[in-house]
C-alpha cells in the first residue's frame, strides 16, 4: 500500500474512528474520555505532521504547486457517464489549513478540561467528528465532498453551541445555523449548476464535480461569463456568510459570546476559513472572469467590514464579543488580499487564514480561561488582571500584539502583503493584467491597523492594568484552577505564541509552498487573462500612470510562460471570451481521457499547458458571449 | 570596510541585547531576582562596545567606500522568487546611531539598578523593567541598522511597543495605562502614513531595499534613464516612462514618511503623547522619550534625505513643522510645574529644532544636535529623576524648594544639564543648536527668528526649573527623608555631565581664529563622517528645492557680509539674557511671575492648560469615532437583523396561515372538506 496516497485519508478519519471508539467508553469515566479525546486529536496531529513531510519532499521533488498525496476513487466508475470521485488531495495552500486544523483541535480539546463539566462524552465526540469535517474540507478535491463536508461541520458546532454554550446558546445555535444553511443552499444550486454546465458544455460527456478538472475547465475561460456571475454569486452566498462578511456578519457575534471556549476557538480558528478557502479553492479558478469583475464589490465590502468591526469591536463591554467583533475586521483583511488577484495579496490572505486562526484562537482561549475564573466576561467588572495573573497578562498581551500586526509577529506578515497586493493590484507588472483593485484601496483598509491598535489597547488596558477589580467570591478555583494560569494552560498557549512567532520570523517555508501552488491554481487561471487590455490600461487611481509590464527579469520568463499571448492582445482581446457553448473544434480536444486533462494542473511549473490549448482554439466565436470586462473599456 | 566583521559587529549589536532581554525575563522572576540588572547590563554594555567597534571601523574605512549592506537571510516574499530580506545598512549614519542609542542606554540602565529600588529593596517588576530596556536597545538597533524599510518599519513598530510597555510599567496606576495607551496610538496614526509610505515607495520602485530605492530616486532626479534601468533592474526604454513616476510621487512618499517622523518624534500635531509619556520611571524617558527612540524620526529623514530634498516643498513644510513645535512646546514648558514635563516639553522644542535642521537641509547638523541631545537631555531626566528618588515620587516643583545642599551631586549635574540645554556657551549644545540656527536664518529670516525665540525661552524655562527647585528656602515634602542618591545614580550622572559638556567638540573644529578667538563652526570631525551619507542634502538645491530659498532672500546677504560668529555670539547672549532673567523673576524678585500671571489670566490659563489639545482631539475625534462604533453596533442589532428579520417573516407567515389550518380537530378538517368540496362542486356546475 502507497502511504502518500493513503496519508490524507487516515488523517480525515482518524477523528471520525476516535469519536466512535469514544461511544464505548464509560460516561461516568470523565477523566478517561477527555485523556482519549485529547489523545486521539495528538494522533491526528502527528498524522497530519507526516503528511506535511510527504507532501514537502514530494514537493522538493518537483512537483510544486500541483496537488500531491492525492487518492481520487470513482464512487460508480468512469463507465457509468457519471464521474463522482472520492478525491482528497491537497496543495501548498490546503495543507497548511490542514495542519492549523490539526494543531487548533488538540488544544481547544486540551483547554476544554475544566470548561466542560456535564455531558464530556458527547461533547468530546462532536470535537472529534468536527475535527473530520475540518479537515475533509481542506483535503477534497471533489466538489461533492467538499460541500458535503462543508455542510457538516455545522451539525457537530450546532450541538457544541447549543448544548454547552451560554444562557442564549439556543437563540446563538439556530441563528449559525439558519444563516449558513440558508447560504449554503445556493451554493450547492451553483454546485450542480456547475457540474451540468460542464458535463454539457465540455463535451466529454462525464458528469464531473472533480475540482482540477474544473479548475482546469475555468483556467480556459470555460464558462460563459454570465453564467459566471450567477455562479459566483452562488458560491459567494455561502461563503461569505460563512467568512464572514460583511453584511453577512451578525450570527458570529452571536455565536462566539454564546459558544463554549473551545467552540469558540474553532469557529474563530478554522470554520471562517471554511469561507475563504471555498473562495481560493473553488471561486477564483473556476470563475476568474466573475471574481475579477465582482473583485472590486468584495472589495467594498471587505473594507466595510474591516472599518465597521473594528469600530463595533470597541465599544463592546463582553470581551469575548470584542474579539468576535475583531474578527469580522480581520477576515476583511482577507478577503481583500485575495481579491487583488495578485501574488502578494494572495499569498498574504492565505497567511492571514493561519495568522487569524492562531492568534484569534489563542485569544479566545484566553479570554476563556478568564472567565473559568470570574464567570463573567464584562470588562466594567475585572481589571487589573496583570497583578495576579502575570502568566495571562503575558499572553494576552502577546496575542494582542500578533492580532495587531506588530512586525516580528505573524499578523504582520499577513497584514503587509494584503495591503501591498491590494496597493499594487492595478498595475502589470507580474506579466498578468492589472488587477481589479489598487492603492486607492489599501489607504481605507489601512485604517483598520489604527482601529485595530485601538480596540485591542483599549481591552488590553481595562482588563489588565489599573486597579485591581474583581467580582466578589472569585476567583473560582473549585475546579482545580490556580488564581494565575496553570502548568495546562500555559502548555496550551505556549506551542500557540511559538507558532506565531516563527510566522512572524521565517515565514520563508510557508510561502515557498505557497506561491507556486497560488501561481499554479489561482492566478494562472484568473490572471491568464493578460489579453485583457481594458485592464491592462486601467489608471492608477493615484496619478494616472502605467508601470510597464516588463519591468523586472521575471516578467520575461512569465511572459514566455504565457505563450506570448500578451503580444497579439490588442488585437484580437476577444479570443478570450469564446468558450461558452460547444463547438467542434473544442469537442474534439477535449474529448481526451480525464487523466489528460488532469495535466493541466499535475505539470508542476509547466504553466503553459493550457494557454497553448487556448492559442491554438478555432476562433470560432459564439456572438451572443458577452464580454465580461468590457465594462472597463 | 571589511563588510564580514561588520556583519558580525551588526549581528552581535542585535543579539546581545535580545539575549539580556530573554534572560531577564524568562530567569529574573525565580533565578535572578534582585540581580536582574545583569543581564540587562552585560547585554547593552556588549552591544555598546560592538556598536564602538563597527563605528570605528566605519571611521577608517576610506571617506568613499560607501554603505555596506550584507543580506542574513531571506525573509518574505511578495512575488514568488523576489524576496525581502532581512539585512543591514552599516554607513557612518548607522555607526553614530548605533553609538549613540547604545552608550546611553548602557549608562541609562546602570543608572536603573539603584533607581528601581527603594531601601536597596528591588520595587515590584524589576526583572520585567531590565528586560523592556534590553528588549528596547534591541529595537531601536533593529531601527537604524535595518537595510530595507520592512526592517525601518519593524524598528519603527518595535520601539513603540516598548515604549508602550515602558510607559505603563506602574499599570495600577491608571493615568500610567491611559498614556501607555495614549503614546501607541498617536503613533500608530503617525504610522497610518508611514506604511502608507512604504506601501508607495513599493509600488513605485517594486523593491523596498535602501540600496535601490535609493539609487533608482538618485538617478531618476538626475534624469538618468540608464541608471534608472540598471538600478531597478528594467529595460531601459521603460525607463523614462518610469522616471515621470518616480519623480511625480517622491514628495507624496515623503509626506507619507513624514507623518511617522511626526509621530514618533512628537511634532505638532501629534505631539501630545510625550508628555503623558512621563508616567514611565525617569530612566525610561531618558532614554527612549528623550535620547533615543523619539530621535527615530530625524534619523529616518536624514536616512532618506533622498526622498526628502526631491521637493523644496516637502523640505519647507518639514522645517515649519520643526520651527513651530520648537517654539510652541518652548511656550507651554513655561507654565507647568512637573519638572519631567517641562523636561518633556523641552524634548518636544529640542526635536523640532532636529526637523528644522533638516528642513534647512543641515542634515549633519540636525544628527549632531540629535547627538548631543542624547547625552544631556539623559542627564537632566536622570537628574530629575534623582530628584524625584530623594522626593519620594514627588516631581511637582511646587512642594520642594532649595535642594541645591540636600542633593549636591544631583544638583550640580543637572546646573550642567541645564546651562547646555540653555545653551550656555561651549557646552555642547550650544555648538550643535547654534549650526541649526544659522542654517535656518541663512535659508529663511522666518524660520530664523523663530529658532531665536525659541532659544530664549528654552534658556528660561530651563532655569526657571532650576532656580524653582534648587534655591530659596530649603523646603521638602511631609514625611520624606530627603538623601542624595546612590553611587551608581550619581556616578551616571557625572558621566553625562562630563559627555554633555565636552561632547560638542564632534562638531567644530578647534583652531585659533573662531568664536572667542578659537572655535571654528560647522567643520568638525563628525560633519567630514556624515558628508557622504548626507549628500542629498548639501545638494539638494539641485533638485529643485530652490524654492524656499532663493537668492533674494534678505538674510542670506546679510549673513554672509558680516562675521561667520556674529550668531554665536548672539545666541550666547539670549542664552545667557534668558538665564539672567529666569534668575530675576524667581530668585530675587519672585513676585513678578505672580504678576504676570494676574495680568494676562487668561492667557496663562490657556498655557497652563496646554492649549487644550487633548481636549480638542478628545472632542473632535476620540468622541465621534466612539460614536461611530455604537452606531456600528446597533446596525448589527437593529438595521442587518431587522431586515434579516423581515425576509424570514415571508415563510414565517406561510407557516403560521398553514398551521391555523392544521388545528388538530376532526370537526374543522371536516368543515374545510365539505368548504372545499362545495367550491368544486359549483366551480364544476357554473364554470
Amino acid at each position: 500500500m502507497n502511504l502518500a496516497e493513503w496519508i490524507l485519508t487516515l488523517v480525515i478519519f482518524a477523528p471520525l474512528a476516535g469519536a466512535l471508539l469514544l461511544l464505548l467508553a464509560d460516561p461516568r469515566d470523565v477523566k478517561q474520555i477527555r485523556v482519549s479525546a485529547l489523545a486521539c486529536s495528538i494522533a491526528t496531529f502527528l498524522l497530519a505532521l507526516w503528511a506535511l513531510i510527504l507532501y514537502y519532499s514530494a514537493a522538493h521533488a518537483g512537483a510544486v504547486g500541483s496537488f500531491l498525496l492525492e487518492k481520487s476513487v470513482s464512487w460508480f466508475g468512469t463507465s457509468s457517464g457519471i464521474d463522482i470521485r472520492y478525491h482528497v488531495g491537497v496543495d501548498g495552500i490546503s495543507i497548511w489549513l490542514l495542519m492549523l486544523t490539526s494543531v487548533l483541535t488538540p488544544l481547544a480539546i486540551f483547554g476544554s478540561f475544566t470548561g466542560i463539566q456535564s455531558r464530556a462524552k458527547e461533547y468530546y465526540c462532536w470535537m472529534l467528528v468536527l475535527q473530520t469535517g475540518m479537515q475533509g474540507v481542506f483535503c477534497s478535491l471533489d466538489l461533492l465532498m467538499f460541500y458535503v463536508f462543508f455542510e457538516f461541520t455545522l451539525i457537530p458546532l450546532f450541538f457544541i453551541i447549543g448544548i454547552w454554550g451560554g444562557p442564549e446558546k439556543a437563540r446563538a445555535a439556530t441563528k449559525f445555523f439558519i444563516f449558513t444553511v440558508a447560504g449554503t443552499m445556493l451554493t450547492f444550486a451553483g454546485v450542480l449548476y456547475i457540474a451540468y454546465y460542464h458535463y454539457v458544455n465540455s463535451g466529454r460527456g462525464i458528469f464531473t464535480l472533480d475540482i482540477p478538472t474544473l479548475i482546469a475547465f475555468g483556467k480556459m475561460h470555460g464558462i460563459a461569463p454570465a453564467v459566471q456571475w450567477w455562479l459566483f454569486l452562488a458560491f459567494a452566498a455561502g461563503f461569505s456568510i460563512k467568512v464572514p462578511l460583511f453584511p453577512v456578519h451578525t450570527w458570529l457575534p452571536l455565536a462566539h459570546t454564546e459558544a463554549p471556549t473551545a467552540g469558540s476557538v474553532i469557529l474563530a480558528g478554522v470554520l471562517l476559513k471554511l469561507g475563504t478557502y471555498g473562495f481560493v479553492r473553488l471561486s477564483l479558478p473556476i470563475l476568474p472572469d466573475a471574481s475579477l469583475a465582482f473583485a472590486p464589490f468584495m472589495a467594498v465590502l471587505a473594507i466595510c467590514g474591516i472599518i465597521y468591526g473594528a469600530l463595533a469591536a470597541w465599544v463592546q463591554d463582553d470581551v469575548k464579543k470584542l474579539v468576535a467583533y475583531s474578527s469580522v475586521s480581520h477576515m476583511g483583511f482577507c478577503v481583500l488580499g485575495m481579491f487583488s488577484l495578485k501574488m502578494a495579496g494572495l499569498t498574504g490572505s492565505v497567511i492571514y487564514m493561519l495568522n487569524h486562526g492562531l492568534s484569534t484562537g489563542a485569544l479566545f482561549l484566553v479570554v476563556g480561561m478568564i472567565y473559568e475564573r470570574y464567570h463573567t466576561r464584562d470588562i466594567h467588572r475585572i481589571g487589573g488582571l496583570a497583578r495576579t495573573m502575570p502568566w495571562m497578562a503575558f499572553f494576552l498581551v502577546f496575542f494582542t500584539l500578533s492580532s495587531i500586526g506588530l512586525p516580528g509577529l505573524n499578523g504582520f506578515i499577513g497584514e503587509f502583503l494584503v495591503l501591498l497586493g491590494t496597493a499594487v493590484s492595478n498595475t502589470a507588472k507580474d506579466g498578468f493584467h492589472a488587477g481589479p483593485l489598487g492603492y486607492a484601496y489599501a489607504v481605507p483598509a489601512a485604517t483598520g491597523i489604527v482601529l485595530g491598535a485601538v480596540y485591542m489597547l483599549w481591552m488590553c488596558r481595562r482588563v489588565l492594568f489599573g486597579p485591581l477589580t474583581e467580582p466578589p467570591h472569585t476567583p473560582d478555583t473549585s475546579t482545580g484552577l490556580s488564581r494565575d494560569l496553570t502548568a495546562r494552560e500555559i502548555g496550551i498557549l505556549v506551542p500557540i505564541a511559538l507558532a506565531c512567532v516563527w510566522i512572524g520570523v521565517y515565514p520563508k517555508p510557508l510561502m515557498e509552498a505557497m506561491q507556486p501552488a497560488i501561481h499554479h491554481n489561482i492566478l494562472a487561471a484568473a490572471a491568464i487573462d493578460s489579453t485583457g487590455t481594458a485592464f491592462a490600461e486601467a489608471a492608477s487611481p493615484l496619478d494616472g500612470e502605467q508601470l510597464a509590464a516588463t519591468d523586472s527579469p521575471r516578467t520575461g520568463r512569465r511572459n514566455v510562460a504565457t505563450g506570448g499571448v500578451p503580444a497579439q492582445a490588442g488585437a484580437e482581446p476577444v479570443v478570450r471570451c469564446d468558450s461558452s457553448s460547444t463547438r467542434p473544434g473544442r469537442g474534439g480536444r477535449n474529448a481526451q481521457a480525464p487523466s489528460a486533462d488532469r495535466t493541466f494542473t499535475a505539470g508542476g511549473m509547466s504553466e503553459p499547458l493550457s494557454v497553448t490549448h487556448y492559442g491554438t482554439m478555432p476562433a470560432s466565436l459564439d456572438p451572443e458571449t458577452p464580454l465580461v470586462n468590457t465594462r472597463r473599456d | 570596510m571589511n563588510e564580514a566583521n561588520l556583519e558580525l559587529l551588526g549581528i552581535l549589536v542585535l543579539l546581545l541585547p535580545a539575549a539580556g532581554a530573554v534572560l531577564a525575563g524568562a530567569l529574573g522572576s525565580r533565578v535572578l531576582k534582585g540581580t536582574s540588572h545583569w543581564p540587562a547590563i552585560l547585554g547593552v554594555g556588549g552591544a555598546a562596545v560592538a556598536s564602538i567597534l563597527l563605528a570605528s571601523q566605519v571611521w577608517l574605512a576610506p571617506r568613499d567606500a560607501g554603505a555596506v549592506h550584507p543580506v542574513l537571510y531571506q525573509w518574505f516574499s511578495p512575488v514568488e522568487g523576489s524576496w525581502f530580506n532581512v539585512e543591514f545598512w552599516i554607513d557612518p549614519l548607522t555607526a553614530i546611531m548605533l553609538v549613540t542609542v547604545t552608550v546611553v542606554s548602557t549608562l541609562v540602565v546602570i543608572y536603573s539598578r539603584d533607581y528601581m529600588r527603594h531601601h536597596n529593596h528591588p520595587e515590584r517588576g524589576y526583572e520585567r523593567f531590565f528586560a523592556f530596556l534590553a528588549l528596547f536597545v534591541f529595537s531601536m538597533s533593529v531601527l537604524v541598522i535595518g537595510g530595507n524599510f520592512v526592517l525601518l518599519y519593524l524598528g519603527w513598530e518595535a520601539v513603540g511597543l516598548c515604549s508602550y510597555l515602558l510607559i505603563g510599567f506602574y499599570y495600577e496606576r491608571p493615568s500610567a495605562a491611559a498614556a501607555a495607551k495614549k503614546a501607541f496610538l498617536v503613533n500608530r496614526i503617525g504610522d497610518f502614513g508611514f506604511g502608507l509610505g512604504i506601501l508607495l515607495v513599493y509600488l513605485t520602485f517594486r523593491h523596498l531595499d535602501y540600496a535601490t530605492v535609493f539609487d533608482a530616486a538618485r538617478h531618476a532626479l538626475d534624469h538618468d534613464a540608464v541608471g534608472v534601468a540598471a538600478a531597478l533592474n528594467i529595460d531601459p526604454s521603460a525607463a523614462a516612462e518610469r522616471i515621470g513616476v518616480i519623480t511625480h510621487r517622491l514628495p507624496v512618499i515623503a509626506l507619507l514618511l513624514f507623518c511617522g517622523a511626526v509621530g514618533k518624534s512628537a511634532q505638532l500635531p501629534l505631539y501630545v503623547w510625550l508628555p503623558d509619556a512621563m508616567e514611565g520611571p525617569s530612566p525610561v524617558s531618558a532614554l527612549i522619550h528623550a535620547a533615543t527612540m523619539v530621535t527615530g524620526g530625524v534619523y529616518m529623514m536624514v536616512r532618506c534625505g533622498v526622498i526628502f530634498t526631491s521637493s523644496g516643498t516637502v523640505m519647507l513644510i518639514v522645517a515649519l513643522v520643526g520651527g513651530f513645535t520648537a517654539l510652541f512646546a518652548a511656550i507651554i514648558a513655561l507654565a507647568q510645574y512637573d519638572m519631567k514635563r517641562i523636561l518633556a516639553y523641552s524634548t518636544i522644542s529640542q526635536l523640532g529644532y532636529m526637523f528644522l535642521g533638516v528642513g534647512v537641509f543641515a542634515a549633519s547638523s540636525a544628527i549632531f544636535h540629535l547627538f548631543t541631545h542624547a547625552f544631556f537631555k539623559a542627564l537632566l531626566f536622570l537628574a530629575a529623576g534623582s530628584v524625584m528618588h530623594a522626593m519620594g515620587g514627588i516631581i511637582d516643583m511646587r512642594r520642594f524648594s532649595g535642594l541645591k545642599r540636600i542633593l549636591p551631586w544631583t544638583f550640580w549635574t543637572m546646573l550642567i544639564g541645564g546651562a547646555t540645554l540653555a545653551g550656555f556657551p561651549l557646552l555642547s549644545a550650544f555648538w550643535s543648536k547654534d549650526q541649526i540656527i544659522h542654517e535656518a536664518l541663512a535659508h529663511n529670516w522666518f524660520l530664523g527668528t523663530l529658532s531665536l525665540v525659541a532659544a530664549a525661552l528654552t534658556a528660561f524655562y530651563t532655569f526657571r526649573m532650576i532656580f524653582v527647585a534648587f534655591w530659596g528656602e530649603q523646603r521638602v515634602p511631609e514625611g520624606v527623608s530627603a538623601h542624595e542618591s546612590g553611587p551608581w545614580m550619581v556616578s551616571m550622572l557625572v558621566v553625562l555631565a562630563i559627555c554633555s559638556i565636552f561632547a560638542g567638540f564632534v562638531g567644530v573644529t578647534v583652531e585659533l581664529g573662531g568664536f572667542l578667538g578659537l572655535v571654528q563652526p560647522e567643520s568638525g570631525p563628525l560633519h567630514r563622517f556624515l558628508a557622504p551619507v548626507v549628500t542629498a542634502f548639501t545638494q539638494g538645491s539641485a533638485h529643485g528645492a530652490e524654492s524656499y530659498t532663493a537668492a533674494e532672500e534678505p538674510m542670506r546677504g546679510f549673513i554672509a557680509t558680516i562675521s561667520p560668529h556674529w550668531l554665536m555670539y548672539l545666541s550666547s547672549l539670549i542664552a545667557i539674557g534668558g538665564i539672567v532673567v529666569a534668575y530675576i523673576f524667581y530668585v530675587t524678585r519672585p513676585w513678578i511671575p505672580q504678576l504676570v500671571r494676574d495680568a494676562a489670566p487668561r492667557a496663562y490659563r490657556v498655557v497652563n492648560n496646554k492649549f487644550y489639545v487633548d481636549e480638542l482631539y478628545d472632542r473632535a475625534i476620540v468622541r465621534p469615532l466612539h460614536a461611530a462604533g455604537v452606531l456600528c453596533w446597533r446596525i448589527d442589532d437593529f438595521v442587518i437583523d431587522g431586515i434579516l428579520w423581515l425576509i424570514t417573516a415571508v415563510p414565517r407567515l406561510f407557516g403560521f396561515i398553514c398551521r391555523s389550518l392544521q388545528q388538530g380537530a376532526l370537526q374543522g378538517y371536516g368543515l374545510s372538506m365539505v368548504a372545499g368540496l362545495a367550491i368544486i362542486v359549483i366551480l364544476v356546475l357554473f364554470a
